[in-house]
C-alpha cells in the first residue's frame, strides 16, 4: 500500500498537468455581451416599447467568415428573469444599426465599414424595473455562445427619460380625505368626505399604428352639492406625422363636469408639438439673437448670437447714452448681455 | 475585415453624421470634431423637443435607433456613438498588428488584458508604438489627436509597467 500511494499521487499530478495543458490550449474564452435595456418610443406610432441594444464587435471578431446571421430573430435567445422565475421573451424585430446612406439600413453584420456592428432587439414583452434581460447569441459558431445580462437603468441614475415603460399598463390612485366646512352649491357649508381619484393609461392598444391614451382626474364627495366635486376624463390619440421631423399630432376629447353631471361640458382638442425652425428656414434662424427671451417669445432654441453684433453697432453709434435710454431696445440689449456689459465703462461717443 | 484605419476614419464620418443631425442647434453645429465628441448631450439638447428631434434625425442618418434613455445613459456624443460603433475597439484593432508576439495575433479582448510593457516593448521609441502612432495618425483626425495629446499618450507608453493595454487604448479613444 505504501508503494501504491506515491504512484497514485504521481499519476494524479500528471493527469492534472495534462488536463490544464489541454484546457489552456483548447478552451475558448467566452465572450461577454453587454446588452443595454431601455424603454423607448417607436416612431411614427409613438407606441412605448422595450428594446435591447447589443454590441457585437467582440463576437463578430470570432466569426470572420460571417457564418452567423445577425439579422435573424432566431439568432438570439432573450430571457427575462424576474427574481427566481424566468421566461423567454419574444423578439418582434431585429434592427441592424447604421446604414450606407440616409434612410437606408445595413442588412449584414461584420467588422467592415459597410456592415452593422450592433443591433437593437425590439421585444414584444414588457419588463419591470427589477427584471434582468439575458441575451444569448444562438447558433453562434463557438463552443461557448456569447451571452450577457442587462437591466433597465435605475430611475435615479438614468436622468430624465420621457419614454414611458410599456409595462406600466395604467396608474390609479384614490385618496380619501375629510373636508370640514366645505362650501356647497346652495351657499351653505357642511363637513363632507371626499375621494380624489386619478387614472392614467398611456397606451391602450399596443399593436395600433398610433398611441391611444386615457386619463381621468376626479374628486367625488359624500354630498352631491359639494362645489369642489368634479369629473374630468380625456381620451386622446397621437402619432408623429412626418418621418424626418418630430411633429406629433394629437386629437383629444375631454369631458368635464361635476359628479352628478348637472354641469357637463365636452372639449375637443387638436394639437401639434414640434420644434421650430423647420427644414428650409435655416436662413431665418441664423438671424435671431440667442438668449432666454428668444426661446420664450419665438420658440427658437439655438441661433447665432446676432445680439452681440447689434450691440456693437448701437454702442458705436450712441455710445454710453444707450444705458440711460428709455428705449425698449436698450433694456433688451442689457438683458441680452448682462455678463459682458462693459459698455458703461467705455467713453461715450458723440453722434 | 476592413483595414482598421478605415474603420477609425469611418467612425469620424459617423460622428459628422451625428453632428449633422443636430444642425437645428447652431451651438453644436459650429463645433469642431473634438468639441462635438466631448459635448454633453443633455446640456446641449435640454428640451424634450430637441431630444426627440435628434432621435428622429439620427434614425434617418446614420441609422441608429435611439431612446431618450440612450441620451441620459451616455453623457457625451462620443460615448453615444461608442455604444453603437466602439472607437476603443477600432483603436485596438489599429494598434494590434504592431504589438509584440503573441498579442499581435490574439483577439482584441485578450490584447486589452495584456500587460502594456509586454505588448509594447521599448516604450515610445520601440517599433510597436512608432508603428501604432503612424497608423493612428492616419485614422484619427488631427484635431482629435494633437501633438500635445500624442506626447501625453507616449508618456503612458513609457511608464508602461503595471499598466494594461486597455489603459492606453482608453486614453487614446478619449481623444484630445
Amino acid at each position: 500500500m505504501r508503494k501504491v500511494q506515491p504512484l497514485l499521487t504521481i499519476f494524479l499530478a500528471f493527469s492534472l498537468m495534462l488536463g490544464s495543458a489541454v484546457n489552456s490550449k483548447g478552451a475558448e474564452k467566452g465572450i461577454t455581451l453587454k446588452p443595454t435595456v431601455l424603454c423607448a418610443t417607436q416612431y411614427p406610432s409613438m407606441q412605448p416599447v422595450v428594446w435591447v441594444t447589443v454590441q457585437l464587435v467582440d463576437a463578430l471578431e470570432r466569426d470572420p467568415d460571417g457564418k452567423w446571421d445577425c439579422s435573424r430573430r432566431d439568432s438570439y435567445a432573450v430571457t427575462i428573469v424576474s427574481g427566481d422565475k424566468s421566461r423567454a421573451a419574444t423578439i418582434r424585430t431585429v434592427s441592424l444599426q447604421g446604414g450606407p446612406g440616409p434612410g437606408k439600413r445595413f442588412t449584414q453584420c461584420g467588422l467592415n465599414v459597410s456592415k452593422s456592428k450592433s443591433v437593437v432587439l425590439m421585444l414584444a414583452d414588457t419588463i419591470d424595473a427589477n427584471d434582468s434581460v439575458k441575451v444569448i447569441l444562438s447558433k453562434f459558431p463557438a463552443s461557448v455562445a456569447p451571452s450577457g445580462t442587462g437591466k433597465l437603468p435605475a430611475a435615479a441614475a438614468g436622468a430624465p427619460s420621457t419614454d414611458s415603460n410599456p409595462s406600466d399598463r395604467f396608474s390609479l390612485t384614490a385618496a380619501p380625505q375629510a373636508a370640514p366646512g366645505e362650501a356647497l352649491t346652495d351657499g351653505t357649508k357642511r363637513d363632507v368626505g371626499q375621494l380624489a381619484v386619478k387614472f392614467a393609461h398611456p397606451s391602450l392598444f399596443r399593436a395600433a399604428p398610433f398611441d391611444t391614451y386615457l386619463n381621468s382626474n376626479d374628486l367625488f364627495s359624500t354630498d352631491h352639492k359639494d362645489s369642489k366635486s368634479a369629473f374630468a376624463a380625456t381620451l386622446g390619440v397621437q402619432r408623429n406625422l412626418i418621418p424626418r421631423w418630430y411633429a406629433p399630432v394629437h386629437i383629444e376629447q375631454s369631458v368635464q363636469g361635476n359628479q352628478t353631471a348637472a354641469n357637463l361640458s365636452t372639449v375637443s382638442t387638436l394639437g401639434i408639438t414640434t420644434l421650430l425652425p423647420w427644414s428650409g428656414t435655416g436662413s431665418i434662424r441664423y438671424h435671431f439673437p440667442q438668449q432666454q427671451w428668444r426661446n420664450k417669445y419665438t420658440g427658437f432654441e439655438q441661433v447665432l448670437n446676432l445680439a452681440k453684433m447689434v450691440k456693437a453697432r448701437l454702442t458705436n453709434h450712441f455710445g454710453a447714452r444707450i444705458q440711460k435710454s428709455p428705449l425698449y431696445v436698450s433694456e433688451l440689449i442689457q438683458q441680452l448681455m448682462p455678463a459682458e456689459d462693459s459698455v458703461a465703462s467705455q467713453p461715450s461717443k458723440r453722434v | 475585415m476592413d483595414n482598421p484605419i478605415e474603420l477609425v476614419n469611418n467612425w469620424f464620418k459617423i460622428l459628422d453624421d451625428l453632428q449633422s443631425a443636430c444642425n437645428f442647434n447652431t451651438g453644436l453645429a459650429k463645433m469642431n470634431s473634438l468639441e462635438f465628441a466631448n459635448a454633453n448631450i443633455l446640456q446641449n439638447l435640454p428640451t424634450t423637443n430637441q431630444q426627440q428631434l435628434f432621435i428622429i434625425r439620427v434614425k434617418q442618418n446614420p441609422g441608429y435607433d435611439l431612446a431618450t434613455g440612450d441620451l441620459s445613459a451616455n453623457a457625451t456624443f462620443e460615448a453615444l456613438l461608442d455604444s453603437r460603433e466602439p472607437l476603443p475597439f477600432y483603436v485596438a484593432l489599429t494598434v494590434r498588428p504592431h504589438t509584440a508576439a503573441p498579442y499581435c495575433t490574439q483577439a482584441v479582448a485578450d490584447l486589452l488584458d495584456a500587460p502594456l510593457d509586454s505588448a509594447m516593448p521599448g516604450g515610445s521609441a520601440g517599433p510597436a508604438w512608432t508603428g501604432s502612432l503612424s497608423d493612428l495618425k492616419a485614422g484619427i483626425r488631427p484635431v482629435c489627436f494633437t501633438a500635445t495629446f500624442q506626447t501625453a499618450v507616449a508618456a503612458t507608453v513609457d511608464a508602461a509597467k503595471g499598466k494594461k493595454v486597455s489603459d492606453l487604448i482608453n486614453q487614446i479613444a478619449k481623444l484630445g
